[in-house]
C-alpha cells in the first residue's frame, strides 16, 4: 500500500523538477531562436559526461564548482546592448531573483542576481552590457560564490579584458 | 382489538418496545383482517405482517444440509491445494473454485485492482496540473542532478548542447566561470572602495 502511494509522489516530484528552468529560459526563451543572438549552452547531460574528462590539470576549486553545476547557458548579442539590458532588468521576476552586485560606470554595466532558498544558491545570473554587446549568463546548480570568486582572484581587470577579447573572436 | 389499540401497539412496535406476545397479537390481528375492509389508516401494514408470516413458514428444501456440506468440502480442498502450490493455480482452477463458495483471494485481488486504478487516476489528474507551464510561480524545489537529468526542461526552453565534446563544454564553462568570477571580484572591489 505504501509503495503504491510512493509511486505518484515520486512522479509528482519529478514533474516539479521539470518545471525548473534558468532565467534565460524563463524570461528570454523567445530570443533563443532569434538570429541576432548567440546562444551557448551546456546541458545537464553534458555536465555528467564531463566526469569522463581528464581532470588532472584542472584546479580543485574549478573542479568542485563545475561538479556542482547542472546546466549553463549564455545568451549574447551585439545588437542594441543597452536596450536588452533594460529589458532584462524589467523582465526578471524580483520575487525570485535578488540582486547580488550591481556595477555601473562609464564603460561597464553589469549585475549579478541569485535565485536562492535559505542559504543555498540555485542559480547565479549575470547580466552585462557594454558598448560591444549584451550578455546574459546563467549557472544553475549548487552555487558556491566564494569558490567562484576565488577562481578569478589571480586575474586582474586587465586579464579579464583579455578574456573578453578572446571570447569575441 | 380496536383501531386505537392497534395504533398504540404499532407505535410501540416501531419503537421496538413490544414483547413477543404483543407482536404476535399484532400479527394475528392483521392476518385475521380482510385486506379490502381494513381501515385505510392501517391498510399499509397488512401486507407487511402477511409477509412476515409467510417468511416465517419457509423451511429448507430436501437435501439442503448435504448440499451445503458438499460445497464447503469442495471449497476447503481448493484453498488447501492453492496454498500448497500457488503456481499450479491456473485461471481455470480459479474460476472453478469460485463456483459454489467463492474463495477469498479473487475478492482480495479485485480490491487491489481498484486501489491501483484510483492511484492511476489520481496520478493522471495531478500530472495535468503539474505539467501546466507555470511561468510566474515556478515551484521552488531543490533539484538533484539526477531528477534534473531525467526531467529536462520545458520544450521551448530546453537546454540544448552547443558542444558535443565534454572537453570543449568544460572549457567553455571554465571560461565563463572565470569571466563571472572576475566580474564578481571587480564588483566587490568597487563596493569596498566606496
Amino acid at each position: 500500500m505504501k509503495r503504491l502511494l510512493l509511486i505518484p509522489l515520486i512522479a509528482a516530484l519529478t514533474m516539479t523538477a521539470r518545471a525548473q528552468d534558468d532565467a534565460i529560459g524563463k524570461f528570454f526563451g523567445k530570443y533563443l531562436d532569434d538570429s541576432r543572438f548567440t546562444v551557448v549552452s551546456v546541458s545537464p547531460r553534458m555536465f555528467r559526461l564531463m566526469s569522463k574528462v581528464n581532470w588532472d590539470t584542472i584546479p580543485s576549486d574549478l573542479k568542485q564548482t563545475v561538479s556542482r553545476l547542472q546546466s549553463f547557458r549564455i545568451l549574447s548579442t551585439e545588437t542594441t546592448p543597452s536596450v536588452f539590458y533594460k529589458e532584462a532588468l524589467a523582465q526578471i521576476d524580483r520575487k525570485e531573483y535578488e540582486d547580488l552586485i550591481t556595477v555601473r560606470d562609464n564603460k561597464d554595466n553589469f549585475r549579478f542576481m541569485i535565485r536562492a532558498t535559505g542559504n543555498t544558491i540555485h542559480e547565479l545570473l549575470m547580466i552585462a552590457a557594454d558598448k560591444d554587446g549584451f550578455t546574459l549568463m546563467s549557472f544553475v546548480g549548487d552555487i558556491d560564490l566564494d569558490k567562484i570568486s576565488r577562481l578569478g582572484a589571480d586575474l586582474d581587470i586587465k586579464g579579464m579584458e583579455n578574456l573578453k577579447n578572446a571570447k569575441r573572436k | 382489538m380496536e383501531k386505537a389499540n392497534v395504533i398504540a401497539l404499532l407505535e410501540k412496535y416501531w419503537r421496538t418496545e413490544t414483547s413477543v406476545e404483543e407482536e404476535k397479537a399484532l400479527a394475528d390481528w392483521f392476518n385475521a383482517q380482510d385486506p379490502d375492509t381494513l381501515d385505510p389508516d392501517l391498510q399499509a401494514y397488512g401486507p407487511l405482517f402477511a409477509y412476515f408470516g409467510e417468511e416465517a413458514r419457509v423451511s429448507p428444501g430436501p437435501g439442503f444440509e448435504a448440499r451445503i456440506l458438499q460445497a464447503i468440502t469442495a471449497a476447503d480442498a481448493e484453498t488447501s491445494a492453492a496454498a500448497m502450490s500457488p503456481a499450479a493455480m491456473s485461471p481455470a482452477a480459479m474460476s472453478a473454485a469460485a463456483s459454489p463458495v467463492p474463495p477469498r483471494s479473487p475478492v482480495f485481488h479485485f480490491q487491489w485492482g481498484l486501489v491501483s486504478a484510483a492511484a492511476a487516476v489520481l496520478f493522471l489528474v495531478a500530472s495535468l496540473f503539474l505539467l501546466q507551464p507555470n511561468q510566474k510561480h515556478p515551484v521552488e524545489t531543490p533539484v538533484t542532478a539526477d531528477t534534473r537529468a531525467v526531467a529536462g526542461t520545458p520544450v521551448l526552453a530546453r537546454v540544448t548542447d552547443t558542444y558535443d565534446d565534454p572537453e570543449q563544454a568544460l572549457a567553455a564553462v571554465r571560461h565563463a566561470l572565470l569571466i563571472a568570477s572576475a566580474h564578481l571580484n571587480e564588483g566587490r572591489k568597487q563596493i569596498t572602495n566606496k
